[in-house]
Order: C-alpha cells, then structure tokens, then sequence
C-alpha cells in the first residue's frame, strides 16, 4: 500500500483532485494525480499537473511585517489583539471585520469562525466564497431545506443527458470535464447541451450549444417548467408527495416565461428549433444532469435562477436519483469547507443559522460567553461598511479583494479607510498586501495541513510534505494564539489541525436537527493519527458510518416537513445595453484566480500569454479596434487596458475578459474595476458578468518585450505593461503611448549604456539590448518598436541563456534564424504548439486524432486541450483537398 | 601567318589578372608584359600578414615562371618604358623599342608622400612591394615607425609593423579611420581594437615637419606633438600612374580616361587598374581591376564586353580583426540600422535610403554580407530593416 503521507489534495478548482507527492521535503518534484481518488482517478489538469513548479520559494513571504518592518510574531499577535480590544471598546464589536477565503483549509476556517462568531461576538465574516458559489447555497437553502448539493460526480457520468449552464467546464473544471466526455464516449447515446452565450471549449463539444442572450438563463428554465408541463412531462407523483408550492411556481415561470415559444427563443436570442430541440430533450430524458457555475450564480438574481434549475428537477423528480440531479459545481478547492463551518457571515456554523436554538446550541458546545446572534455583513457590505468607517480592524486571509470584488476602487477606499489592515498571505507582491498594515506569513499549499471539502461533499485531506519556509505558520495557529492573548486560553488551545477537525465534526453531530444532512459523526472521535491517514469521505454518513452518495434519494428533504419547496422567481435580467458593450469574465484555462500561484509557472502563461479583452469581430471594427492593440475598457466605475482579441465566439455586443489580471500582473489590468457592486438581494453574490462598459483605442507610440527579475524604471515610466513567467525570470509586454521608441531607448540608453549587445535605429523603429547569454547573473533582454510588438521565441531564450556562443543575430531577434517560429501552445504538459500539428498533419495527410496524439503526444496527459487538438485536426484535415489540388 | 602583338605595360595584379583570363579565354596573339619589379606576379593584398610572418614569400605569387613559359608570354623585367608611340612602338630607358598592334597601360599608381622638405632617403618610404616589405622585415625590432594614413593601406602597415615588434604611430588626416568606407561610430570601434593593439593613433592631424638630419629622427604633427621616427611609411592615399600616357597625348585627368572596354581615347591602347579613370572615377582595390581586366580580356578576344563598375567591397583583415565596407556609407539622409557589441570588438552598421538597402559595414562579423551585396546591387526594396540587419533572408 502507497504513504497516504503522500496523498494530497490539488490547490485549485472545487472539483477537488487527489494528488500523489513522489517524496517529501522537495520543492522540485513532479506530481501525478492520485489513482484511487474518487474525485479524479488518476487524472489531473494542466494546472494540477504544474502543482510541482509553485513550490519554489519565489516571491514568498517568510516573515511578519508591521508598516513594512519585520516584527517577530509575539510583537505581531500582540499587535492584533491590543487593536482588536481597542476596537471593541470603542466602537463595538461590529467594528471588527474577517474576510476569508475558500483556498483556506476547513480547520483555519473552522478557527476564525469561532473566534469572530463564537468569542468576540461578531459575524462580520465572509469570504471570497461569496462570489463563487452564495447563490447556489442560499437556493439549496430555501429550495432543499439545507446547503446540501444533492448530486456526485457519477451522476454525471451515468446522465442521459448533461446540461451545463453558466460553466465553461472544459476550461474551468478540467477533470470532471474529461470524466464526462470518457463517459459520452462509453455511451455515445449521452447527451450533452451547453447553454452559455459564448463559444467555448465546452461548447464546442456539445451536441447542442445554445448562445443565448446573457442574462435569460432564468427565462429559460422557467420556459422550460412551463412547456413541460404544457406537454404533461412533469413528474406530478413527484410533486404530490415530496414538494410543496407547485401551483404558484408554474404560474410564476408561466408568466414569466410565456408560452409563446417562438417569442421565447427570441426573447433569448435563440432560434425556437434549438429550443425544442432543448426542451424535447428534457422531456423525453429521465437521467438528466443540469450543472451549473458562475454564469448562473454571478448574477444580481443568482438565486432565483438557480432555483429556476432546482424547479425543474423537481418538477420532473430528477433530485436524488442516479443521473439525475440539480448540480452546482463549486470554484474553489474549499468553498464547500467553508461553509461547512459557517464560513460566511449568514451562517453560524455546521449548516447551522442564526435563529435562536442554533445559536443557543452552538454557543453551548463552544462554552462561548458572547456568541452573535444576528448575520453580519456580506463581503460587498463589509466592505463598503469599511468604505464608510465603519471597520476598524479587517484580517483578510488568503485572498486579493482589492482584485477580485466588484468595484475595485471603493474596495481601495475601502482598505484605506480601516484603522488596521492585517493580511495573511504566502506572497510578498499583490494587489492587496500594498494596503496591509500588518503582513502574516502563511502557510502554502503543500506546507499546510488540514481538510477540504469538493463539490460533491467529499473530504479530503490536503497534506504538508514540505517544512514551512522561514517564519510562516498556518492560519489556524495565528488564528488562536490572538484567540489566547484575548484571554480565550481553553477555547483555543490546539496543538494540532486533528483537535480542530475533531471538534468540527463534533460541532457537527451536536444535538442533530431531524431533517440536517451535514453531520461528520463517523469523524469525531479521529486520532491524530487517524486524522493523518483519514482517507477521502464523503458526507453525508448513514448510521453506521458508511457514506452516502447522493442526498434525498428517499424524497425527504431536509426541510422541517421533508418536502422540498418550488419556489416561484421570476429571475431578473440584467441592465439593457445600448451604445456599449457587456463585459462578461471568467476563467482561463492554464490560470488560477489573480496568478499568485499560475502565474509564477512558465508553462502556465504560455496557451494565453496576454490579458486579452475579446470582441466579435463586427463589434472591433466598428469601433476601429485592431487586434493585438491596447484598449482601454472603461465606464464610471474605473477602467483597466487590455490588449484586443477578436473572436467569432462571442456574440455581438459581448465582451470577454478573463478575471485573472491584477496589479501585479499588468499595470491597469482588474477586471474588477469596472464591475459594479450589483448583488443578489438574496445571497449577496456580486454580478461580475455584465458590467456596461464602453472599449476605446489607445494610441502606441511604441510597444516592447523586457525580460529580466525587474522591470527598471526607465522602461516602467509611462507604460502599459503586462508580466508574465519565463520560470526564473520574467516577460514584461511594454506599451507606451506618451513615449516613443527614441525617448524610451535614449531614458534606457543612460541606465544601461554599453551593457552587452545593442541594435540601435536612426529612424527610430526598433531598438534591441540585451547582455550577452552566459555572462553575468544580470541578465537582460529588451527589445522595443514602433511598429508591432517583438516576438521574441521565449523558450529558445530561456535554453540560450547560458549559451555563449548563440549567434548575436539570433539573439537580439530573439529567435533561431532560419526556423520557423514555433506558433502558439496547445498542449502544455508535452510543450505541442499549433505549428507542430499542422506540420504533422502537412506530412501525413490520412492521419486522425488518434495519429496526432500517437505521434506528438498532446493532449494524451491531462487532457486540457483534447478539446483544442480535436478542433485544430478537424479544421487541418477540412483545408487539406484544397491543398492538395492547389 | 598575321599574329597579333599584344604588349602590357606593368606587371601588378590587373597585369596578371589579364594574362590568367588571356590565357584562358584562348587569346591568339603574341603577348609581352613589361615589369619594373621583375619575378612574377604576386598578391599586393598580402605584403602585410608576410610582413607579419603569417604567411611566406612564395606564397604572395599568383603564377610562377613555369606558367609564363608554357603560354608564351615574354617578360621585359627591370626596365622602365621611357616613351610609348600610341600608334605602335614603345621605347624602353634602354633604348631598345618594342613594336605593338595593341597595349594596355597597366603601369598602377604612386604612393603619396607628404608635401614637406625632407632628404631622400630609405626610411621614409611606402608599403607596396616585395622590396618594401623586404626593407621593413631587415628592421631591427623595437623602431619607432609613423605610419602616416589611416585607411585601408596605412592600417595594414601599421598592423604588420606592430606585430613585427616596432614602436607604432599613426597619423591620419580625418577625424576617423577608413572615413571611405566607415562611419564614425564603426570607425571608433576599430580605432579601439587598434589601439588595444598597441597602435597609437593620432586622428584629425597631418604631419607639420619632418625632422631629418640627414637621417629622419622624429615628425612634428599639425597639433604639436612631436612622435619620434626612425622610420615614417607614407601610406596617405596614391596617385594614378598617368605619366606615360600624358606624355603619349592620349587622354588623362586624374587617371588614363577609358571607355566601359578599358579602351583610352587611343583606339589601339587600352588601360586598367588603378592608372585607369571611368566616369571621372578611379580605383584603388583589387576587385574592380580584376573586373575591368575580365572585361577587356574578352574584348582582346574578340568577345565584346562591357564594364560598368560594382559596388565593391573594401575588406581589411589583420589578424582577426575583420573590416567589411560595401556600398554608400556617407549618405547624408540613410536611415542606419547599428548592431554593436563593444565588448566583442564587433559592430555592424547598414545604411538604408528609400527602403534601399545602400551600405553596410561591419567590424568583426561578417555574417549576411552575400545577402546585403546582393540587396545593395538589386536594389531589392525592403519592408522590415530590422529583419535583414538580423540576417533574416526571407524579410528581404
């Protein structure tokens, strides 16, 4: 049998991959995906396949700073607790704020929930989960009775049919993505539909995509409830026994749905064909999967539409059975831990309320002398509470606000105005750190350990392997040590996270609801050693402590009377659009949230090296917008400059822009700048999915590429720049629009005069410098122009480096000579770029996918870009006649 | 049995050019060359790696005296020709006469010495010849030498001289080396790598006065300083050889003037080289004289050619150091693309006007020089300079 030592794990998505670490104490290993983990078997993602790369101790924070000083932790602990006593004197408890994180294991969570909820007495705590998944839970509350995902990932692949909404699966879940497409190949008779109104990866290899208009989703599913019923599809036995409130739902979704279907479809920008053929799908398909993600729940009305979806499951009895369920799937590796705990501020803890005898019941448990009782502020409220002075302490773990919650200038304020900002981090560089009063090194993943939770209510124990780097110590500990100094000896004293996950689990079984799913009871009593060697479990648990795969398969809810509740919505849509454009964001498919980690692997950065905003290509023209250009993405909020793609899978009028970009990463990137804090009324959700917003040119003057360890500030003078990993060193994309080429390279000129090699222009177009390779540990290559932007061959760079007999040609160009360049990566685990799959396929005309995999091996390993090598072979092997016969 | 009487007066390296392609193109008449140095004819170009003992003295021959046996070709070696009759005799300082039905002038050009007062004498001399080269190898080492000129040839003295063991000066009249074929900034580069040498160099100067008493002890330049000099080598340019044809009445400015057949304004006379003037032109490399010398030996032949003279390349090359020059370098509006590695002694400078790539220069790496002559005599327009200066073949 393995070292379950070794067993982790992954840092990113909420599917929540199993992880095999080769040996510990490295920080230069390989990993693989762990082959009898439920979650993945065996399989993981580009990103997850990198994890081995994010270990190095690049730009890692190993030691406490106050107002930028290192301190030793008692004098940072110390400080905590003496500004947080001050603020309870003075301005009430309420004046205290936690913003946490689902990248934070579930025993940190659990910690910081009982110190804020439980002992200081505030439930002024959120986190970044509230952007990724609060609508879903707040729907499965009031629908289901309890925040209990009904369905596992085997309902997906024993589906008849699939339908995902509002989720870029391939890109954004890539394992599950590859089990629900191994499954399709196995049963060729599944289906798959995506409604989603770009055209992505997912869609691409779905048997129907639907493009519709954003925002309509809701309309469509009541459209849906509507015409079922109208065709008497509806599981009426179903709805007699087991739910309640049918009768006001159908006349809600009727009225709000018509039952004009052609106005339908045109209502949502589809044709009335693509609906029924959507519609007589759900009619006629008993084992139906919906699963959804952030276009649904980043939505001002992400909890009705979510409850539009639950609707229809239960319209049609699809909760509970094989193949059959509602599904959201959650971003985060612990979004599920988190609110397990009561990680967000309308949760206690346990999946427990604020009503009376929960709060009684838990304050009990924790012998608390002082438990809130009342929810404390949502992210955007807490937030702009602290906008308006009315936070005086803020701890935020494990997350970058001022990138990723809307309106990322009041959030600015927002830091600006609170008396006291602490942030636990790993690294010494985002966006948020700059507002931090007091930096905490923390633990990263892989030096951590604890339990998450993935989308389908598995635990699953991530590991450390790795001693903590310098003085970083895990959240949990900082957590209780300011828990003690605040005279909480006894309630905070662990020695270890297998006392803390004890009591959660106890938490758990305490004095049980009748109806509440979430109960760890098997888990309450774990040893340490136990807890070391806790193998993945999925809640909930039966009696005798077996797990249980799917919920409400008996068709009790947990509702106090076991029915579930239709709930009628009419989901509202967003704002109309005239002149300007809507700005849709998401994930990329190699990148990670706001690149602390991604962004420090060059492999990861290679498949879409820049910050791009996408437009229909009409929509460019029209505009006068040129690819490869810089625009500025502006409206009243603020605005951040991306470089312009065009792309037929966007509809007119849409915009995208991937979430990721942040000041550390490009100098007016934030997507988040220009998203207004438009929130679920409900669940407090922002909607990052359709900010208005107007796109401009901006005129170059000059464009560049630098790579070294820092940018000078000759070349970061008045320019855009983007920043991306070469591994050791980094690639910054320079765009000047005040500066041209002569007044750049002459600022450069006095800095770095008669360093190594130069190419210098009378006219002024271009300008190279660069030392020579295999010189000094200084090493640096520029390149500037004002005609179009150097592109540089950065892995031919990176193997020259020490090469010191590379022709000086070929190395100002950036390039070998005579070769082709290489063209863009598709595969990034075996480094296949399009050029070398279409010079394979230019040479064996007959050859298929298979051949490609065969011979070039993309897409054989993690499977990220199957769907993009499919694409290319389908497109290469279309063009070959004509190339033939030309 | 009519033979034609071909007579060549001088024996450089368009003579012996001439005779190679004469020979070889299958001329049928009677040839006779006329040399003042007598032997056979050698390679100029490499007077400077023998004189650094990089090469031997047998190797510096183009042809030996067998190949002059074997084609018939009869040398007059050591005489001068006092007078030429254009319209078919020549008379040595001999007396004796030689009659022609054809002659080329071939008779090269004279190194100029400074216009000052000083006595005759051997030390103060050029780097031409065999004889020179032979004057300068019996020079004990450690002399202060002053090379005076700073281009192609004085560069190529020095160089010789300095690797020999001597103490060396150069004095050159403009602000920068090769000003001919080098812009300033290539120039300063190579001035460095001179100077790294061991070479002193003196730019924007000329010589003042020559100190000899008899016997030449040190030069006084135009700013003052006074270099010490056992030996002062003149290597400031030369002079066409028009001498003979002056006196013969044909038709001289600077040089013989000819037509694009080396013909003079003698229909019976032609001339190549660098005694030669074209188009108010004259040349002072080997590779147009070699072109003109192909040309005419086609003609001779009863093969009509023309000549119309090529961008030539200027090459120096002193012991691994490599100085290239092609086409224009001094025009006033080029765009100049500059690749420059001061740390390498390398440099390479192309010249570009209306999208025209017209000069390059280069210092150390002679990489794409095939591709910019060719650009530079196509005239090939051109969309991305910076390409080509990268050697990118396909931007061209």
């Amino acid at each position: 049998m393995t070292d379950r030592r070794l067993h982790t794990t992954c840092a990113y998505c909420g599917v929540g991959c199993g992880v095999e670490i080769p040996h510990a104490g490295d920080r230069t290993i390989q990993v693989r995906g762990l082959a009898n983990h439920p979650a993945n078997q065996g399989r993981l993602c580009v990103k997850g396949t990198h994890l081995g790369e994010v270990l190095p101790l690049q730009q890692r924070l190993l030691r406490p700073t106050l107002a930028g000083e290192t301190v030793s932790w008692d004098t940072a602990l110390d400080f905590i607790s003496q500004k947080m006593t001050n603020a309870r004197t003075e301005t009430g408890v309420d004046s205290l704020g936690f913003y946490l994180s689902g990248q934070l294991l579930t025993e940190d969570y659990y910690v910081a929930n009982k110190l804020a909820k439980g002992f200081l007495g505030t439930a002024n705590l959120d986190t970044n989960s509230r952007l990724c998944m609060s609508s879903a839970v707040a729907a499965y509350q009031q629908s289901l009775g309890e925040d209990a995902v009904p369905g596992c990932y085997d309902d997906i692949e024993q589906a008849d049919l699939v339908i995902l909404v509002g989720s870029n699966l391939a890109w954004a879940h890539p394992v599950l993505f590859q089990r629900l497409q191994a499954a399709r190949k196995a049963r060729p008779q599944m289906r798959l539909v995506v409604i989603d109104p770009r055209a992505t990866d997912t869609s691409r290899a779905a048997d129907l995509h639907l493009p519709l208009k954003p925002g309509t989703d809701g309309r469509l599913f009541n459209g849906a409830l509507a015409w079922l019923s109208e065709q008497g599809a509806l599981d009426t036995d179903f709805i007699q026994h087991h739910t309640a409130q049918f009768d006001e739902t159908l006349i809600a979704a009727r009225q709000h749905a018509g039952t004009d279907w052609a106005a339908l479809a045109n209502d949502c920008g589809l044709t009335l064909a693509d609906l029924l053929q959507f519609f007589d799908g759900l009619k006629t398909t008993p084992k139906t999967v919906t699963a959804w993600s952030m276009g649904i729940n980043q939505s001002r009305s992400g909890v009705a539409k979510s409850q539009a979806i639950i609707n229809l499951h239960l319209a049609t009895g699809r909760i509970g059975k094989v193949g059959a369920t509602p599904f959201s799937i959650t971003g985060q590796p612990n979004a599920m831990g988190g609110r397990e705990v009561g990680g967000l501020a309308n949760q206690l803890a346990s999946h427990r309320g604020f009503t009376e005898t929960d709060c009684d019941t838990v304050a009990r448990f924790w012998k608390a002398p002082r438990i809130a009782r009342k929810p404390g502020l949502k992210a955007v409220d807490l937030f702009e509470a602290a906008a308006r002075g009315d936070i005086k302490v803020l701890w935020i773990m494990a997350t970058n606000p001022l990138a990723s919650l809307p309106d990322a200038n009041r959030v600015r304020e927002a830091l600006a105005r609170v008396d006291t900002v602490i942030v636990s981090d790993v690294v010494t560089d985002n966006d948020t750190l700059a507002y931090a009063d007091l930096v905490l090194p923390a633990l990263a993943w892989g030096e951590k350990d604890g339990t998450v939770t993935n989308s389908e209510r598995c635990l699953s124990r991530q590991r450390g392997f790795l001693l903590p780097p310098g003085e970083a110590k895990p959240d949990w500990w900082a957590l209780a040590e300011v828990g003690k100094r605040l005279g909480f000896e006894n309630a905070f004293d662990y020695a270890h996270p297998a006392a803390i996950f004890a009591e959660h689990a106890a938490l758990s079984a305490f004095e049980p609801a009748p109806n509440r799913q979430f109960n760890l009871h098997p888990l309450t009593s774990l040893t340490a050693r136990e807890y070391d060697d806790l193998a993945p479990a999925q809640w909930p648990f039966d009696a005798d402590g077996r797990s249980r795969a799917r919920l409400f398969s008996d068709g009790r809810f947990a509702t106090t009377d076991g029915r579930a509740r239709f709930i009628a919505v009419a989901p509202a849509e967003p704002d109309a659009c005239a002149n300007q454009l809507r700005l849709n964001t998401g994930r990329l498919r190699d990148q990670w949230h706001t690149m602390t980690r991604t962004g420090l692997v060059n492999r990861l950065g290679q498949h879409r090296p820049d910050f791009c905003l996408t437009l229909h290509p009409a929509d460019a023209a029209e505009r006068g917008l040129i690819e490869g250009q810089p625009v500025r993405v502006r409206n009243a909020l603020g605005q951040f400059i991306a470089l312009l793609a065009v792309d037929t899978a966007q509809r007119r009028g849409d915009a995208f822009a991937p979430m990721h970009w942040n000041a550390t990463f490009a100098a007016q990137g934030g997507v988040a700048k220009v998203i207004p804090p438009i929130v679920d009324p409900q669940s407090g959700q922002p909607e990052t999915k359709h900010a208005l917003v107007d796109v401009e040119p901006l005129t170059i003057a000059c464009s560049g590429v630098y790579i070294g360890d820092q940018l000078p500030e000759p070349l970061s003078q008045g320019a855009i720049w983007f920043k991306r990993s070469l591994g050791e060193r980094w690639l910054w994309s320079l765009h000047y629009s005040q500066h041209t080429v002569a007044e750049v390279s002459e600022r450069w000129q006095c800095f770095a005069n008669d360093i190594g090699f130069s190419m210098t222009d009378t006219d002024h177009h271009w300008f190279h410098q660069a030392t020579a390779p295999g010189q000094s540990p200084t090493v640096f290559w520029l390149a500037l122009s004002d005609q179009q932007r150097p592109d540089p061959d950065t892995d031919w760079l990176l193997e020259q480096w020490q090469n010191s007999q590379v022709p000086l040609d070929d190395w100002l160009a950036g390039s070998p000579g005579e070769a082709d360049p290489r063209g863009n990566l598709i595969c990034t685990c075996h480094s296949v770029y399009d050029r070398d799959i279409q010079g394979f396929l230019a040479q064996h005309s007959s050859a298929d996918l298979k051949a490609v995999q065969s011979a070039l091996k993309c897409s054989t390993q993690c499977g990220s870009c199957l769907e993009e090598v499919t694409d290319l072979v389908g497109r290469c092997t279309a063009a070959s006649p004509d190339v033939e016969s030309a | 049995m009519n033979q034609e009487r071909l007579l060549i007066i001088g024996h450089g390296m368009a003579a012996t050019r001439l005779l190679q392609q004469l020979t070889e193109g299958g001329y049928g008449g009677s040839i006779t060359v006329i040399g003042d140095e007598g032997g056979v004819g050698y390679n100029r170009i490499q007077l400077t790696p023998w004189l650094a003992g990089e090469v031997s003295e047998a190797s510096l021959n183009l042809v030996d005296d067998a190949w002059y046996r074997h084609h018939r070709i009869y040398r007059v070696n050591g005489d001068a020709v006092a007078s030429l009759d254009p319209d078919g005799l020549v008379t040595l300082s001999t007396g004796r006469t030689l009659a022609f039905d054809t002659a080329v002038l071939a008779t090269g050009a004279l190194p100029r010495f400074p216009d000052l007062p000083f006595p005759p004498q051997p030390a103060i001399r050029a780097f031409r010849s065999k004889a020179d080269g032979h004057w300068l190898k019996a020079l004990p080492r450690g002399q202060s030498v002053v090379v005076i000129g700073g281009g192609l040839l004085g560069l190529e003295a020095a160089w010789g001289l300095r690797a020999r063991g001597h103490s060396v000066s150069l004095v050159h009249r403009n602000g920068h080396l090769m000003n001919r074929q080098l812009s300033a900034p290539t120039a300063a580069l190579l001035a460095g790598a001179m100077s790294q040498a061991g070479i002193t160099i003196h730019l924007g100067c000329e010589l003042r006065r020559i100190n000899a008493n008899p016997v030449i002890e040190s030069v006084e330049l135009t700013n003052g300083e006074i270099l010490n000099a056992r030996v002062l080598i003149a290597a400031a340019g030369i002079q066409p050889n028009q001498h003979l044809a002056q006196q013969a009445g044909l038709g001289v400015h600077r040089g013989v003037l000819i037509d694009d057949q080396m013909r003079t304004s003698h229909p019976r006379v032609f001339a190549l080289g660098e005694c030669a003037e074209f188009n108010g032109e004259t040349f002072g490399l080997v590779a147009p004289a070699y072109e003109q010398a192909d040309v005419l030996a086609s003609v001779l032949c009863g093969r009509p050619a023309h000549w119309s003279p090529l961008q030539s390349t200027t090459r120096l090359k002193i012991s691994g150091l490599d100085v290239v020059s092609h086409g224009r370098i001094d025009h006033p509006d080029a765009r100049h693309l500059t690749l420059n590695a001061p740390g390498r002694n390398q440099c390479r400078r192309l010249h570009f006007l209306n999208d025209r790539l017209i000069g390059a220069e280069m210092i150390g790496l002679r990489s794409h020089l095939e591709l910019y002559q060719r650009l530079i005599e196509q005239q090939t327009p051109i969309n991305d300079a910076r390409a080509v200066m990268l050697g990118n073949m396909k931007a061209a």
